[in-house]
């Protein structure tokens, strides 16, 4: 099923892998294009499904969908990611155009780190459930996930439910409900392959390199990412400025709407907060 | 003539006032601009009703099921939140009772003059005052504030015979409870919002009932919800968890909007449901066949009930599925030519939404009519003030129903701008402003233009009263996210005005509002 009416698929060859792009082509109010790189285990449908279409009313959109490296031996690294949606962005925009970039979860990171490898050409840089340095808390998750992954798909299904979702917003499931739920929540080879990064990432030093204009949004109940890891980001990147959405990890099931207000007020008047600004959440 | 009457409203017959600023209604719109009013220190102001009882939309239907198909923790102010509510969903009555109850709270009733039916209001400008006729007095203020909704006049069908029809013939909106249906035959007429509601409960008592379907609505689960007095009294306690209940519903809501955008896998989630939930009440393949929507979901409202789709499935209940088209004696005809007796009518026909009665009686400075400034569709600037009527401010006006989320947080948002707009007049000595003409084109225009791609007007719509018939353009809906309207329209710059403190109007410098109005 197609993003939005307007929407063209294809695949672009790096490095031998099948890389999946999706640009929403049409222009809008927003003078440059928006770029949006999904996180661990996802696709741009998955995690976008809400951002992508709606922001395609604001601007061009373009999303990549990662692929398995070439070579199965090789370790996935944050630089192959980052080559993958270069090369996407490139091959669609050409080599020289501006554009904004998103990245959430993994792909703050990655979307991170092609910031500071393309200096102004990424006007402005958001950067969702992101964090620079995998800590002690994260690895002891990444373990309990790698030991489920192996011995009990079941489990790590629950696993995966349990911390990606804020308490709050399971509560309303019924037994049907979270039982369908939890079909849906599969993990493969390449997702393994995903958190295994996952356990070794330290971009601190490359993140300090960042010259976008960059907001910040934390997850206020994420368990995955939480948010003192948002916090790290606010004094490592200079030109930065942090929000706060009531919500997961999993913001694309429980808060999807709230994140596209976060995106389209700020790309809309990038300026209105200065550095350093702590943005308050709104309320309804 | 003796009246008695136990409200603190009585007052000589007819009394003329003047007051810094009249408010026009007193549903949501005007309760709520007066409270805030109060709350920000001004008190020279007056709530004209046409009723005897506060309260709009709420005090006026009162049809067997009304309730509100926006959950009530959002369907209330942000300013007067209410740890009280039933359930996720609640009953007329119960909203109705909030709003009696907030206008005694916000200490509005001695600024309401109710029976006070605005019958012509016109722009005076050597005064450069507003004034407002009514049959208990003549009013006249500096600012005027339309509060006057957009389901507040009932539209009656043209249908031959309907004059004729010889037994009672009752509009949801102007229920007749002395009238009573148990073992009648009974006719209802229309499928939307109110009809839907209605049906449920007339099935159940009517000896026979006929629905007169001229689109079938898009149906989905109503979510039954009832809070506990435990969970109320958390609510009242820590009022943090009441908040949290209600921007999980605002923002659930918004998600919603991606199905008005098109966005195709939003309308397969919400088609599928719909469909389903028919599937699973409604085992007639034919009859399910008959209330099967052919447009695409939330072009017209999409409803929300549990109770619809079975009453349809009763076996007193018979689908015509046709408009109605004539009534000969007591006989009702479809446009498919069936013919069936009834002795009570009920129309669930709607409102006069896109053409609104009281635009007939408020006049410019030349005694032109609103009315007839619209004559091709509503519009105003921001979706607030309108072009050739000085010192005016609609809220609820044109542009601004959802038809995805909550119409409490636009009023919300009007009432800050005119706050802001307020305050700037008070700082700058101003006696008149206006939006410029080709301000107000532009906006109107920018809002088209985003409405073109919507499920409102794609594939040329589907007649709903969300858009104007004579112009095709959508002048009800504000064509975008909730949040989208605050904040293009929730803080008054002066942008695209004209204002004047003395002598000629001149272009409003742009300014930032000097004190942003939060709400909360």
């Amino acid at each position: 099923m197609p993003l939005t009416a307007s929407t063209v698929t294809r695949t672009v060859s790096v490095d031998g892998a099948s890389v999946t792009c999706h640009d929403s082509v049409t222009p809008g109010e927003l003078d440059r294009p928006l770029v949006l790189v999904h996180g661990t285990g996802g696709t741009t449908a998955s995690h976008f499904g809400h951002l992508f279409p709606m922001m395609a009313t604001r601007t061009r959109v373009i999303a990549v969908d990662w692929a398995p490296p070439a070579d199965p031996a090789a370790d996935l690294t944050v630089n192959l990611l980052v080559g993958q949606v270069r090369a996407a962005v490139d091959e669609l925009l050409g080599p020289d155009t501006a554009f904004d970039l998103l990245g959430y979860s993994l792909g703050s990171v990655v979307a991170g780190q092609l910031a500071a490898d393309l200096g102004r050409r990424v006007e402005n840089l958001v950067l969702v459930a992101g964090w620079a340095t995998t800590d002690v808390h994260q690895r002891l998750r990444n373990e309990v996930w790698r030991h489920l992954y192996a011995t009990s798909p079941d489990a790590l299904a629950r696993y995966t439910a349990f911390c990606g979702l804020s308490p709050l917003a399971l509560r309303p499931l019924t037994p049907a409900m979270l039982d369908g739920a939890l079909a849906s929540l599969t993990a493969d080879e390449f997702t393994a392959r995903q958190m295994d990064l996952n356990a070794r990432v330290d971009v601190a030093d490359r993140l300090s390199a960042v010259t976008a204009r960059t907001l910040i949004v934390s997850c206020a109940e994420d368990i995955m990412v939480p948010p003192h890891h948002q916090y790290e980001l606010l004094g490592i990147i200079d030109d930065a400025r942090l929000t706060t959405m009531t919500s997961g990890h999993a913001f694309f099931l429980e808060r999807p709407a709230e994140l596209m207000q976060i995106v389209d007020l700020h790309l809309r008047e990038p300026d209105r907060h200065p550095a350093g600004a702590i943005i308050p959440e709104t309320h309804a | 003539m003796t009246t008695t009457t136990t409200t603190t409203d009585v007052r000589p017959a007819l009394r003329d006032e003047s007051a810094e600023i009249l408010i026009i209604g007193s549903g949501f719109a005007g309760l709520g601009m007066g409270a805030q009013l109060r709350r920000h220190g001004r008190e020279d102001f007056l709530i004209l009703d046409r009723a005897q009882q506060v309260g709009g939309t709420w005090r006026d239907n009162t049809y067997p099921g009304a309730a509100c198909d926006v959950p009530s923790h959002l369907y209330s102010f942000s300013f007067a939140p209410n740890p009280q509510w039933s359930g996720f969903y609640t009953p007329g009555p119960e909203i109705q009772d909030y709003l009696v109850r907030f206008s005694e709270d916000e200490g509005l009733t001695p600024h309401l003059r109710l029976g006070a039916d605005m019958l012509e209001a016109h722009w005076d400008p050597e005064t450069e005052r507003w004034t407002v006729r009514t049959p208990r007095g003549t009013y006249t203020g500096r600012w005027l504030v339309m509060g006057t909704g957009h389901l507040a006049d009932p539209r009656l069908p043209d249908v031959p015979g309907l004059d004729a029809f010889e037994g009672e013939v009752i509009h949801s909106a102007r229920w007749d409870h002395t009238v009573d249906l148990k073992g009648k035959r009974v006719a209802v007429v229309g499928t939307g919002a109110s009809a839907i509601q209605v049906i449920p409960e007339l099935a159940a008592t009517a000896a026979e009932l006929v629905v007169f379907q001229r689109t079938p609505a898009w149906v989905t689960p109503r979510v039954v919800k009832p809070y506990s007095a435990a969970v109320r009294r958390m609510f009242e306690r820590a009022p943090h968890t009441m908040q949290r209940e209600r921007d999980d519903i605002f923002w659930f809501a918004e998600s919603s909007y991606a199905q008005r955008r098109g966005v195709p896998a939003a309308l397969d989630q919400v088609r599928a449901q719909a469909l389903g939930h028919l599937a699973a009440a409604v085992s007639d393949p034919e009859l399910r066949e008959r209330l099967t929507p052919r447009y695409l979901p939330g072009c017209k409202r999409v409803l929300v009930s549990n109770d619809y789709y079975p009453a349809m499935a009763r076996d007193n209940v018979t689908l015509e599925d046709s408009a109605l088209d004539r009534v000969e004696g007591s006989r009702l005809f479809g446009v498919s030519g069936h013919g069936y007796e009834v002795d009570v009518v009920v129309l669930c026909t709607g409102f006069e939404a896109a053409q609104p009665p009281f635009a007939e009686r408020v006049h410019d400075g030349e005694g032109r009519s609103l009315a007839d400034h619209w004559s091709s569709g509503m519009a105003a600037f921001d979706s607030t003030a309108v072009a050739g009527f000085p010192n005016l401010f609609a809220i609820n006006g044109p542009n601004t129903s959802l038809g995805h989320n909550s119409i409490v947080y636009i009023i919300e948002s009007q009432i800050a701008y005119i706050l802001e707009a307020l305050d700037r007049v008070e700082h700058e000595g101003i006696r008149t402003m206006v939006p410029e003409t080709l301000a107000q084109e532009e906006y109107v225009d920018r809002l088209q233009e985003r409405a073109a791609t919507s499920v409102w007007l794609v594939d040329g719509g589907c007649h709903s009263w969300y858009v104007d018939p004579r112009s095709g353009k959508l002048t009800l809906i504000w064509p975008d996210y909730a949040y989208d309207f605050r904040a293009r329209n929730g803080h008054f710059t002066g942008e695209g005005f004209l204002s004047s403190a003395s002598g000629e109007p001149e272009p409003m410098p742009v300014r930032e509002p000097e004190r942003s109005v939060a709400l909360i």
